[in-house]
């Protein structure tokens, strides 16, 4: 059946309410759509692994009196990898290891008479000989991992380790780096002589130059 | 004359190529120098006078498990859901030593009073090293489920790293200025003895009075080295 209008006022007004109702529904909608997109925004998520170590008790093992005077200390940085052939293909681990090598004399292993106060007013001084004052100078826990393609064991990292020791080794217990360390040595302890001594101080030579290499790899890669 | 245009323009391209060919010449750029394989080394060398008075050996195990974790937010809401594909656990003892050692690096006769027959001897602040470090790879255990890899490298020394930093975190904890400070006195008195001094006329000073708070506030993570200051009459 046809609709007839009465008149054009009401064609109008039909068709008015008709357009308010959908603006109405569009208004509506995009309400709803921007509600839900504003709950939505911070929206995320994805896989995590945590990464910090537990808290584990630190215990003191041992606590002794040393009386080592250090005059060097040459901090070294030594880049280490190893390489593993495969059938496929090569297993590569680089490491970067730290530590720091000390120079000095170690008075627990030198003769208690370096030094001699003569006549009351001349103290005459014989340096021991300098050397490596500890064989644990690499910071391990500082090291750092470069590169790893492959799956490798703890041998191998220990591996890695002893390489890198000898390498510092080789590369700080220099005859340059002693003979400064032995130099400084002379210095130091001929300032602090002459300041806890009002007579005169005199410096010998050490007791055997030869014999300050006498510390180097004591331990080394037999750790 | 009359100009053929044609072998004007012969001339002129032969001229173009010419020049181009020439400018490329002059503007290739050198063959790339030959890359250094041998590793990148640094070192440094540093004078100094340091007396180390006592050494600590610390052992810790540090420890780590972790759970796959789906974590979000949906709708201003958080979830986090444990995955089933299993659990890693992993267990990594290690050894550290510290070591206390007076800076004589400045030591001067400003440090030392005399009356008399008396000698008082005003010591640097002690401080504290972490000196070496050494990871037990035989004793390290780990657990690994199958549906999950292994601990890559870069994990097992980014928790040597965190191990490290908290046996330095401990350090206030472990009360070692006593120990310090009694086995500096017992490394100078007798060199100062040796000199021609009683041993009751020796008096060991350190700079001022020493606080649990002197020590939280003087740790620093970066420098590894921490300072301690404390009296010692």
């Amino acid at each position: 059946m046809k609709k007839t209008y009465n008149s054009l006022a009401d064609l109008f007004g039909s068709f008015g309410r008709m357009v308010w109702a959908v603006v109405a529904a569009v208004v509506l909608l995009g309400v709803g759509i921007g509600i839900l997109v504003w709950l939505n925004r911070d929206n995320h998520a994805g896989v995590t692994v945590e990464q910090r170590i537990d808290i584990t008790p630190t215990q003191l093992q041992q606590i002794r009196d040393i009386g080592q005077w250090e005059f060097l200390a040459v901090s070294d940085e030594e880049l280490v990898d190893t390489v593993r052939r495969g059938f496929l293909s090569d297993a590569e681990l680089v490491r970067i290891y730290y530590g720091t090598l000390r120079l000095g004399i170690d008075f627990s292993k030198a003769s208690r008479h370096w030094f001699r106060v003569e006549g009351d007013s001349v103290v005459v001084a014989q340096l021991p000989p300098v050397r490596l004052l500890d064989t644990d100078f690499i910071d391990e826990a500082r090291t750092r991992s470069f590169f790893e393609k492959g799956d490798w064991t703890a041998a191998d990292r220990e591996q890695l380790y002893q390489r890198a020791y000898r390498k510092m080794l080789a590369r700080c217990m220099t005859k340059e780096n002693l003979h400064a360390a032995e130099e400084n040595a002379h210095r130091e302890v001929e300032k602090l002589l002459k300041s806890l001594f009002r007579g005169e101080v005199r410096m010998r030579a050490a007791a055997s130059p030869g014999s300050s290499q006498e510390g180097r790899g004591q331990r080394g890669a037999g750790k | 004359m009359k100009k053929n245009p044609h072998i004007t323009l012969l001339l002129l391209a032969a001229l173009l190529f010419l020049s181009a060919s020439c400018g490329r010449e002059k503007t290739a750029e050198p063959a790339p120098a030959a890359l250094d394989t041998i590793p990148v080394l640094v070192s440094d060398v540093r004078q100094c006078s340091r007396l180390y008075t006592s050494e600590y050996r610390i052992h810790k195990i540090v420890t780590h498990s972790d759970q796959m974790k789906l974590e979000g937010t949906v709708m201003r809401h958080s979830f986090s859901v444990n995955l089933p594909v299993g659990e890693r656990r992993i267990a990594i003892p290690m050894t550290a030593v510290l070591k206390a050692y007076v800076d004589l690096g400045g030591f001067s006769e400003d440090n030392v009073r005399r009356q008399g027959r008396k000698i008082t001897i005003l010591l640097p602040d002690p401080r504290f090293v972490l000196t070496a470090t050494k990871i037990d790879h035989k004793g390290v255990r780990q657990y690994v489920a199958l549906t999950r890899r292994n601990f890559s490298d870069a994990e097992l020394t980014g928790y040597g790293r965190q191990g490290r930093e908290q046996i330095i975190g401990s350090i206030p904890q472990m009360n070692l200025i006593e120990t310090a400070r009694a086995s500096a006195a017992r490394q100078i008195v007798p060199l100062v003895k040796a000199l021609g001094y009683r041993e009751e006329d020796i008096t060991v000073t350190f700079r001022r009075k020493f606080s649990l708070n002197d020590i939280r506030s003087l740790i620093d993570n970066q420098t590894i080295e921490k300072r301690y200051e404390e009296d010692v009459q």
